[in-house]
């Protein structure tokens, strides 16, 4: 039907072309921030053309100016810690909610949505008594579990629509056989459930990694993640600038190469549960 | 049906306890990682407990909530939220409806196109607040630039005032979350059996009729999870006001979890903070409690 008005197509191209572009214009102006010299950076009428300078990014990664990178090494340690302990937790939790049809799996699933819900404001206080008052504080501590606070319910949430997914009969039949729920569910569930576990696991990573609040109140100096620098960040010094867009670009890095690299399961996983019927 | 002992019983007999166990280590890190938590502010939220100053968090009853409930701080802070959600998730539903419909044509590189859109949404919320803080500058912001091409001569002084505020940390959350409307609202386009819009293209319907008979009443599924998301979302922001506006001009911008936090880890009022803390945390429970259950009906 479409196929013969071109005309119409070529509106379409242009309008959408015009709308994406106009979602990439604050990123392309904070990449190319970050290589342009000051003067370029504060010039009232905008410079598009220039020749790029990678002083910031010098500064930003010099051990003795900024040390950027010890920073982004806080946060994938958060990052990967976290959603590695929530993952082995709560794959069991979800495990239940996916098999278990009776009362007390139906309590324990109201109360993972619930904890799920939790606005993480109302628990930074409390957390950083606790955590002061066992003196963790300036430990890496606190941020790994404050982090799987979000990260574990939304495990148990998730894996158990995928666990769900799965033919309940093949489990069965593995009971069936003789298999302990134990084995049936290392030998036949968490295989099948793998491609969701991965998706699982890329949420939590870019939850932690992007997290800010947690960051900002429950760490010092040395535990700091990359988010409570550029949080923390506040200047009308113009060289300042350039150095903390070059921190900003380092740190959205790795999301945009798994954006475009794993573009099909992050997709797939923006839907999980929005999309069915 | 209730818990009874009898059935607690034969439940514990039964082969179900091994889901009890498949569980259980969920169940005591929550409860020692978000519950035990709540319960500590819910506790300090009846206590005086001046960070600094106090040794020890001093019992005063109900005096943090009456002064709460006195003071108003709190409550515009809830005002702001609720005028931020109507705009946000309103202009979020209908301009990501529009981008999916455009995608959904899939032409040759829209793949492409889809795989840009994500960009925005993976951003850091603090990367997304400074990048646009100095796009928003007055003196060498882009903001500035862009509108005088389109023929604005004066822009306004951003966060000079509450409506303009309000306005520029509107467009930032609807900047990173169109996206995020647009790919469910296109994954849901996906959905619609063909075989429907063919068969009320064939009766004559317009494509306007097809999408507002057809394809929406299809997607109200959709639009409510978008809701539910989002409205959730909002409710929790902090990092676009930390990095925009520190809640000014005043006090006009503060969501709620922004109050607490100054009151808390600036002011140093840990008690009271408290109070807005659990105060908060029952009015976003309630909020979600009801969109959910609004889900689940359907």
């Amino acid at each position: 039907m479409k196929k013969k008005i071109s005309a119409k197509k070529v509106i379409i191209y242009v309008v959408t072309l015009a709308v994406v572009f106009v979602f990439l214009i604050p990123i392309l102006w904070l990449v190319t921030g970050s290589i342009k010299d000051t003067v370029h950076l504060f010039s009232r009428q905008p410079v598009f053309w220039f020749r790029p300078k990678f002083e910031s990014y010098k500064a930003a990664l010099s051990p003795n100016v900024v040390n950027f990178q010890k920073y982004l090494f806080n946060t994938a340690f958060y990052a990967i810690s976290s959603t590695g302990l929530s993952l082995l937790i709560g794959i069991f939790g979800a495990y239940t909610l996916a098999i278990s049809r009776n009362l007390f799996s139906k309590s324990f699933a109201f109360w993972v949505l619930i904890i799920y819900l939790v606005p993480p404001i109302s628990l930074v206080i409390p957390l950083f008594l606790l955590f002061n008052n066992m003196g963790l504080i300036g430990t890496r501590v606190p941020l790994v579990i404050a982090y799987a606070t979000f990260n574990l319910p939304f495990v148990v949430w998730i894996m158990s629509g995928l666990f769900a997914e799965i033919e309940k009969s093949v489990v069965e039949a593995a009971l069936v056989d003789g298999c302990t729920p134990l084995g049936a569910f290392v030998r036949v569930s968490v295989p099948l459930a793998l491609p969701g576990i991965v998706v699982t696991s890329i949420f939590c990573l870019i939850f932690s990694w992007n997290e800010f609040l947690y960051a900002f109140a429950l760490s010092t100096m040395e535990t700091q993640t990359a988010s409570a620098v550029i949080g923390a960040f506040r200047s009308d010094t113009d060289i300042l600038w350039g150095r903390i867009l070059a921190g900003s670009v380092l740190m959205i890095a790795p999301l945009f190469a798994l954006a475009l690299l794993l573009q099909k399961y992050v997709i797939r996983g923006l839907t999980f549960g929005a999309v069915k019927g | 049906m209730s818990w009874s002992a009898v059935k607690v019983v034969r439940w514990w007999r039964s082969k179900e306890r091994t889901w009890f166990f498949f569980a259980l280590p969920t169940i005591v890190t929550l409860g020692a990682i978000v519950i035990y938590p709540l319960i500590y502010v819910v506790f300090m939220s009846f206590h005086s407990y001046n960070f600094v100053q106090d040794v020890q968090p001093v019992f005063n009853g109900l005096q943090n909530y009456i002064n709460v409930l006195t003071r108003g701080r709190f409550t515009n802070a809830l005002l702001f939220t609720g005028r931020y959600i109507g705009l946000a998730v309103s202009a979020q539903i209908v301009i990501g409806f529009g981008i999916a419909l455009l995608l959904y044509q899939d032409l040759r590189g829209f793949r492409v196109l889809r795989a840009l859109l994500l960009l925005p949404l993976m951003l850091t919320p603090v990367v997304t607040g400074l990048i646009w803080t100095f796009m928003y500058n007055n003196e060498y912001g882009l903001v500035r630039y862009l509108g005088g091409l389109i023929g604005i001569k004066k822009m306004p002084i951003w966060f000079n005032s509450p409506l303009t505020a309000l306005t520029a940390i509107v467009v930032v959350d609807c900047w990173q979350f169109i996206p995020f409307a647009a790919l469910i609202l296109l994954a849901g386009l996906q959905s619609v059996p063909v075989s429907l819009i063919e068969s009320a293209q064939l009766d004559g319907a317009s494509y306007r009729h097809v999408v507002f008979h057809v394809i929406i009443p299809w997607l109200k599924g959709v639009f409510l999870v978008i809701c539910l998301v989002r409205v959730v979302g909002i409710y929790k922001v902090f990092a676009y006001v930390w990095e925009l506006t520190k809640g000014g001009p005043g006090r006009a911008t503060e969501t709620p979890s922004y109050t607490v936090y100054i009151c808390a880890f600036w002011e140093l009022e840990i008690g009271y903070a408290s109070t807005l803390a659990v105060l908060t945390l029952v009015v976003g429970l309630t909020i979600g409690g009801f969109l959910i259950k609004q889900l689940v009906r359907r």
